[in-house]
């Protein structure tokens, strides 16, 4: 039961780390290259999908986190440390995402079809620098998360 | 060793995860586009793909170095694994290769230019005519025919599951290999 935890743990939170760095190689790039209204409008269309994959994949992988920790009582201490670290990021992941991205995707909803609102550029930087944020602190967690588990081993 | 086993494990992490995030959600908000925006989208975001082909290869040279490197330390199920999770990085580059060739055959546009206000027979995988309105200056991607391009965007589409699929089972193969016991 603690091993298929630890396994499960890794493979959600290499979900979440691979899924945060495709935005950040794929998407934010690609809508560097593109017209702003098509920008908007492919932002909104991708969102739309992970806004069903990635909050859900983000809270299980901190569930199965703390699961792990609460279930298997014979980890060591840097196991323990590894876990906890992960999870703290994992944290950072959902944190960001709350109070900054999902808000800032909301508002790009709401406008209409071809419209590039004033503001535009301003939620863009904001949404990319946020978005670096949770990508690096999700690479994080899996690196701690993976690191844990191989600890395991010894 | 355990560095060694930590950065496999990341990394293939890593890959599945994008590969998933690209078929669950980069496929269907391409569905939502239209034509020629969707075609300029799949050409600015081909750099994904290649990026996974890169990840797939240094997924399996990884696996391949605890292999050979640590034999010794690796007992018999856990070789088996990682055999498997070779296999499947290959796999997984060799659909990201395909994805990137199909991206290339449909990245040539045909420019139609003239006052045409008739019929344009475009010869090519299409023999049939494309009607070109006013003072056309038409590009259509892929072969000249929307049924020729969108022939190519679902295979495309196709190969960005297959690339999921391939690397989740790689992730999984890893995971358990370098995993207790």
């Amino acid at each position: 039961m603690a091993d298929s935890l630890d396994v499960i743990r890794v493979i959600l939170a290499g979900l979440m780390a691979g899924g945060l760095l495709i935005v950040e190689l794929g998407l934010v790039r690609t809508i560097r290259g593109l017209a702003q209204a098509t920008a908007i409008r492919l932002h909104v269309a991708f969102d739309h999908y992970v806004e069903w994959s990635m909050p859900p994949l983000t809270i299980a992988t901190f569930l199965v986190g703390v699961a792990g920790l609460i279930v298997n009582g014979s980890l060591s201490g840097e196991a323990v440390a590894l876990i906890v670290a992960g999870l703290v990021a994992t944290a950072v992941v959902a944190a960001i995402s709350q109070f900054i991205n999902v808000p800032l995707n909301a508002r790009m909803r709401k406008w209409g079809h071809g419209t590039v609102p004033p503001e535009y550029p301003g939620i863009r930087r904001r949404w990319d620098r946020a978005h670096r944020a949770r990508t690096i602190a999700g690479q994080i967690a899996l690196v701690c998360f993976a690191a844990a588990l191989v600890s395991t081993r010894i | 060793m355990d560095a060694v086993w930590v950065v496999l494990v990341a990394l293939s992490g890593i890959l599945a995860g994008a590969a998933v995030n690209n078929a669950i959600a980069m496929v269907p908000a391409l569905r939502t586009l239209e034509e020629m925006t969707d075609h300029d989208v799949r050409r600015a975001w081909s750099r994904v793909p290649g990026a996974c082909v890169g990840m797939s290869a240094a997924g399996a040279g990884i696996a391949g170095v605890v292999l050979l490197a640590f034999a010794h330390q690796v007992s018999s199920g856990s070789r088996a694994l990682l055999i498997a999770g070779i296999v499947l990085s290959i796999a997984t580059a060799c659909v990201g290769v395909a994805a990137i060739l199909v991206e290339g055959a449909a990245r040539e546009p045909i420019l139609v230019e003239g006052a045409a206000r008739e019929p344009i027979l475009v010869e090519g995988a299409a023999r049939e005519p494309i009607l070109v309105e006013g003072a056309a200056h038409e590009r259509r991607p892929g072969g000249g025919h929307p049924s020729a391009y969108r022939a190519l965007q679902r295979r495309w589409d196709a190969l960005q599951v297959l690339a999921a699929v391939f690397s989740l089972g790689m992730l999984a193969c890893n995971v358990v290999a370098a995993g207790p016991g």
